[in-house]
């Protein structure tokens, strides 16, 4: 089933969507991958204000290429979600509902996904370039000096998207190996 | 004795760089569109199509095939007679090319300079990786360059086997380390096999077969086979594109072996996503 979907995300949206659903997402998400990560947990621990409002948000695991002038984007992709398995819980006890990344994570983070009710999303990776087409603005809004990663805003229309977890415990990649 | 000008060798490099990092190669063009045609999942059909739309937007706007722009390894063949002007400026000469290479083409740059406490980014992704490596049969130079992105090199694994395990204990290590890691590479990937040597040198040749043209089979025929077989077993395991099911886990399998240690049996693998970049060209002096 596709299904369209807007950020932020509420809880109606994403109670019913089922392991394996195509999703078209449009709005605000949020790049950040292991460096930023550590920062955003930092602040959280040491109660500082955040770079942005993890409520109902969307974070995409990306460190995108550098926008060349007179286009929108560069190169844009899912990198891997496995690296973040540790750095996930303080996100999502502040509310975060949804994150793209590509491949499988660890059963632990899968559970804790489960009982904060985020939904993670895979993009396929490696196509970029097709994926820069999906964006319509991109910048910077935290911790420059990361360079590729630093957190980025970026808004897209109509992201091409899978549901690989569902709330209800559903894994996309068990279920492909299944209907094999 | 015949002098190239190490002027010659950069802009070769940064040619080089530019033409992998938009164009998909036409060994991984043909093999992912027969692979789509055989592909009887429609998910998998589907995203081998976007592989290929990418690779045609990749070319045409120079965007990057992958936002992950890569490592640079440098493979450089010198032929008989050949002197390099400057030559000890080699990697300071390839690292300027990466420098500028990515800086005018507006690619990623990954490299952090420490690698455990400060991880500051190089903001220019040097140092490239540089190899030197006599050719007898050459007229000139030969520079091979390879961009490999994170997310595949962290799926690299090594095991010293012994030398009374045979090809099944290989056969395993290999299906095991692709059903635990596959998905966090970019699949299709092409499997890259190191045999032999010693323990340094086998993840190199696990690198070059992951690297080698896909039309290029083993001349030896027993490793040809070995090839065939676990190419098979891979994609029987049906993960498939982005690991969302299908028959096209990987597009190929390669090894590389050489003689090794009678106590040994080194066996390395490297996983290449399917966005492979590599280039290749020759400066002749006949």
């Amino acid at each position: 089933m596709t299904q369209r979907l807007k950020t932020p995300l509420k809880e109606d949206d994403i109670s019913s969507l089922k392991a394996g659903d195509e999703i078209i997402l449009s709005g605000i998400i949020y790049g950040a991958r292991d460096a930023a990560h550590k920062r955003i947990i930092e602040s959280i621990n040491s109660n500082q204000k955040l770079p942005f409002e993890l409520k109902g948000s969307v974070i995409f695991y990306v460190g995108p290429s550098p926008v060349p002038p007179g286009r929108k984007s560069g190169a844009v992709g899912p990198t891997t979600s496995a690296r973040m398995d540790s750095l996930t819980e303080p996100l999502l006890k502040k509310g975060l509902m949804g994150i793209i990344g590509k491949g499988d994570r660890n059963n632990h983070l899968r559970k804790l996904m489960q009982k904060y009710k985020c939904i993670y999303f895979i993009a396929p990776g490696g196509i970029s370039a097709f994926l820069a087409s999906k964006i319509k603005d991109i910048k910077e809004i935290a911790y420059n000096d990361l360079g590729p990663e630093a957190v980025f805003e970026i808004e897209v229309k109509d992201f091409p998207l899978f549901v690989a977890y569902d709330i209800q415990g559903n894994n996309i990649f068990e279920l492909a190996l299944r209907r094999e | 004795m015949k002098i190239i000008k190490i002027t010659k060798i950069k802009n070769q490099i940064k040619k080089l760089i530019k033409t992998a990092s938009f164009n998909l190669p036409e060994d991984i063009t043909d093999s992912i569109r027969q692979a789509c045609s055989a592909e009887k999942n429609n998910t998998a059909k589907k995203i081998l199509e976007l592989i290929l739309k990418n690779s045609e937007i990749a070319a045409k706007k120079k965007i990057p095939l992958c936002q992950d722009c890569g490592n640079v390894y440098i493979d450089i063949k010198i032929g008989e007679n050949i002197c390099i002007e400057k030559f000890s400026f080699l990697q300071d000469m390839a690292d300027e090319a990466v420098a500028e290479a990515y800086k005018e083409n507006y690619l990623r740059k990954s490299i952090v300079s420490d690698p455990l406490f400060d991880r500051i980014n190089t903001k220019d992704n040097t140092p490239a990786y540089l190899s030197i490596v006599p050719a007898d049969t050459l007229d000139g130079l030969e520079i091979n360059v390879f961009l490999k992105g994170g997310g595949s090199e962290n799926c690299s694994f090594l095991y010293m086997l012994t030398p009374s395990d045979s090809a099944d204990a290989i056969i395993s290590k290999v299906l095991d380390a692709v059903r635990q890691n596959v998905t966090k590479s970019c699949p299709p990937v092409i499997i890259g096999i190191g045999i032999g040597a010693t323990s340094s040198k086998v993840t190199e040749l696990a690198r070059k077969a992951a690297f080698r043209n896909l039309k290029i089979r083993n001349a030896d025929d027993k490793y040809k086979i070995l090839e065939n077989s676990i190419l098979e077993k891979i994609n029987n395991t049906g993960i498939g594109p982005a690991g969302l099911g299908g028959m096209t886990t990987a597009l190929a399998v390669n090894i590389e072996y050489m003689p090794c240690h009678m106590a040994t049996l080194p066996v390395a693998v490297s996983f290449a996503c399917h966005s492979l970049r590599r280039a290749s060209s020759k400066i002749l002096l006949p």
